[in-house]
């Protein structure tokens, strides 16, 4: 299945699943895959990607400079998350609450390859919901404060997310994410977060650190994908997916045994069923054959297989950075409807959607990404 | 005041930079990115706590203070002590 | 083939249609703009600079264009855009260029982290540089400004470009912005006609460009080697006069003012140590801007060396 709108997906997917073949672009390709990763937060990963080959010293040197900037950026962020996780680690000291690390904190306290490279801007972490009362007391008293937001979104955050509003460091204005399960608890997926607990795994040589299971963690990775609204970040999370896949077959003995059934028990067979077929079809990620197979009993029926066929690769692959894309517009809504209607009760989803539209064209300052 | 009981380190690995200007030192943090002017006897101090981990009366006998020049530091040391923990340059054991 | 060869009505088609590209110090830009008023000034201000015909790398994709909608019939604005995406709120239409230098100066800041880039001013002597640093209304850009009307290479009035590898600093050498005051101040040194039209109203008051001079900009790929790290205050009742500034608050004052010492981590550290060890570093009060550039050339003919720091490895 190849599904592209415009002229740039083709080149663009090709650099993503080979990024050695940038030098072989033309000056003109590569000053417009430059832009297309940037905005995509993917510039140092091609660093990474590229300097792990032989084809460093053969690049324009313009290119080297657009790259090892991006990549000062991510080590940056890289130790700025290490550290995060350190202060939180020292702000719970003696309060036996143990950490576990979700999404980009766990890819780089896990030592996967593909956290090389990667930005952040925040850092997530999952509690046992018992303890969070404590936990965000600990960090009140060790110089964060919840991040001011206004009623509504206080509110919407209490109730209806599956983490408290974000929390702030006074003096790093470092925010940490404090969930207590990986969905939103009044969403229609309901995975079990005592499942995900008991199967998580140490991070050596840092005590009382965990993150999820390789498995788990893929899982989530997916959820995060096809259930944030953020699909100008879709194909970070894409390649992020990609890693994960690569990096645990190679690993985990037992990956691909597991994770089917263990996203059936975690009642994410859907998201898996999607993830599968657009890494498969887009990034041409090594997936067993009896796996695919096998996922297609969690697809949905007729019409909504071809039509999410259809839309994801259309809001996740990017337009030119200087042409408006309608096509792209048009795939996007359905899917922020859609997201919305997973998380959400109707009725709830009616309210959220009319206030977050009202909002939405505030103008936004992106200047860091964008920059 | 902190406690007597709490034991102070500087891990191993962790790999200051500095320059020093006279009695006075520039040091950058690679772990937290901060880059902070300490004066000498601190990157003594420092230096005395990579050690291990030792509790504040520990420290100050084994930099040589004797009974009553440590009833008056006490207060400089707890200080310090305090304010190197806030900015990640020991840690507590455990950590 | 520089701007300032091509016609005003040549120019303007390039900018309306595929974007003028061209290139000022490091960096190649490519502008595409449908302002009018802009055309002119980009015409003198940036006239010595190369035009890029070739396809490259270009490293900041531009667009000036109108604001849209029904605002425009009374109150005409111009937008910057990076990459197709607006980056701030918009200007009136009629301070297109300083909201341009404006931009660019944004950008460079926020991506050219293969740099450690100081905020500081830089002009230069016979390879060897001299940094300003000083807070906003210190006086830097007017001093700047000063030393190239007296023969100073420009390198830039906003940043200092230094390559972490060698330390040298690398040229910039693009209009430099003047506020208020300093804009006759500089136009009194001086009988040539240096200083573009003057912005009213702007944010930061009145401002007008010192055009950079043709041997600055055609030095665009020589870096220089920083000699003197100067922090310059005006003081209405201080004769000019330099006091050495102790390394360590020099250090410290540099990292603090910089775009992006913390996202280079040790390297940044390391990198302004040793700057400071290799120049002679001073607070300069002056009243006077005639006086202040005879103290800084006679300072310039003197060599210190300062006393190297003891350093980690």
């Amino acid at each position: 299945m190849t599904l592209t709108h415009g002229t740039l997906s083709t080149p663009l997917l090709t650099l993503l699943r080979q990024p050695d073949s940038f030098p072989n672009l033309t000056l003109p390709e590569q000053d417009l895959a430059l832009r297309l990763l940037r905005r995509a937060g993917l510039l140092a990963w091609l660093f990474y990607r590229l300097q792990e080959g032989d084809s460093w010293q053969t690049l324009h040197p313009k290119v080297r400079d657009h790259l090892e900037g991006a990549r000062v950026v991510a080590v940056e962020d890289e130790r700025m998350l290490r550290w995060e996780v350190n202060r939180i680690r020292r702000a719970l000291l003696g309060t036996g609450i143990p950490v576990t690390l979700l999404k980009g904190a766990a890819y780089c306290h896990a030592g996967l390859p593909m956290a090389r490279g990667r930005l952040v801007a925040d850092v997530d972490l999952l509690f046992v919901r018992d303890d969070l009362d404590q936990v965000e007391q600990a960090l009140t008293e060790h110089g964060w404060k919840q991040v001011k937001l206004n009623s509504y979104d206080q509110n919407y955050y209490r109730q209806w997310m599956h983490e408290l509003p974000p929390m702030r460091h006074w003096e790093r204005l470092t925010e940490v994410d404090l969930h207590h399960t990986i969905l939103p608890i009044t969403g229609r997926l309901k995975p079990n977060p005592a499942l995900l607990w008991q199967d998580r795994v140490p991070v050596v040589g840092e005590s009382g650190v965990w993150t999820l299971s390789a498995v788990d963690m893929t899982l989530h990775a997916m959820v995060h994908l096809f259930h944030d609204a953020d699909f100008d970040r879709g194909l970070r999370d894409l390649v992020d997916l990609d890693g994960l896949f690569r990096h645990f077959a190679k690993t985990e003995p037992t990956f691909w045994a597991s994770l089917t059934p263990r996203a059936r028990q975690l009642g994410l067979g859907r998201p898996l069923f999607h993830a599968l077929t657009h890494l498969n079809s887009l990034m041409q990620t090594p997936i067993p054959q009896a796996v695919l197979i096998d996922s297609q009993k969690d697809g949905p029926i007729w019409p909504l297989r071809p039509l999410m066929g259809l839309l994801i690769p259309l809001a996740i692959l990017p337009g030119h950075p200087e042409r408006a894309n309608l096509l792209r517009i048009l795939a996007w809504w359905p899917l922020y409807l859609r997201s919305h209607w997973l998380k959400m009760p109707p009725t709830l989803l009616f309210s959220h959607l009319t206030h977050k539209l009202s909002r939405r064209w505030r103008p936004t300052v992106q200047n860091r990404r964008l920059v | 005041m902190l406690p007597d009981t709490e034991r102070w380190f500087v891990p191993p690995d962790l790999q200051l930079h500095w320059h020093c200007y006279g009695e006075t030192c520039l040091v950058f943090n690679p772990r937290s990115g901060r880059t902070h002017r300490l004066e000498q006897w601190v990157m003594d101090l420092l230096e005395a706590l990579r050690q291990g981990p030792v509790s504040l009366s520990a420290l100050m006998e084994h930099l040589g203070l004797s009974q009553e020049e440590r009833e008056g530091a006490r207060e400089k040391f707890n200080r310090t002590i305090w304010e190197l923990d806030r900015l990640g340059l020991i840690f507590p054991a455990g950590l | 083939m520089k701007i300032g060869d091509h016609s005003l009505e040549q120019l303007d088609g390039q900018l309306r249609e595929a974007g003028l590209c061209w290139r000022t110090g490091p960096f190649i830009l490519r502008l595409k703009a449908d302002i009018p008023q802009l055309t002119p000034w980009l015409h003198t201000m940036y006239g010595e600079h190369p035009v890029v015909t070739e396809p490259e790398i270009i490293d900041f994709h531009l667009q000036m264009r109108r604001g849209r909608g029904l605002r425009r019939w009374w109150r005409p604005q111009v937008h910057f855009l990076l990459d197709g995406n607006i980056l701030f709120a918009p200007f009136p239409l009629d301070h297109a260029p300083p909201l341009f230098e404006w931009g660019l100066n944004l950008c460079i800041a926020g991506r050219a982290n293969h740099f450690l880039l100081l905020h500081t001013a830089v002009v230069a002597k016979g390879g060897r540089a001299m940094l300003l640093s000083g807070v906003p209304g210190s006086g830097k850009s007017t001093l700047c400004a000063a030393l190239v009307v007296k023969g100073w290479r420009l390198l830039s009035d906003e940043f200092s470009l230094v390559h972490p590898d060698n330390g040298m600093v690398y040229p910039l050498a693009r209009p430099a912005a003047l506020k208020n005051q300093s804009i006759d101040l500089i136009r009194n040194l001086t009988t040539e006609n240096l200083i573009g039209p003057a912005f009213p109203n702007t944010r930061k008051g009145t401002v007008a460009h010192l055009k950079p001079p043709a041997a600055s900009v055609q030095a665009h790929e020589q870096p220089a080697q920083p000699a003197w790290v100067i922090c310059p205050q005006y003081r209405p009742d201080r004769p000019a006069h330099l006091t050495p500034l102790a390394p360590d608050h020099a250090l410290l004052r540099l990292g603090a003012n910089a775009f992006n010492y913390e996202t280079r981590g040790a390297s940044g550290f390391h990198a302004i140590a040793a700057l400071v060890n290799r120049c002679s570093v001073h607070h300069f009060f002056h009243d006077n801007l005639e006086e202040a550039v005879v103290a800084l050339e006679s300072l310039s003919t003197r060599d210190i060396q300062p006393s190297p720091s003891e350093t980690s490895s």
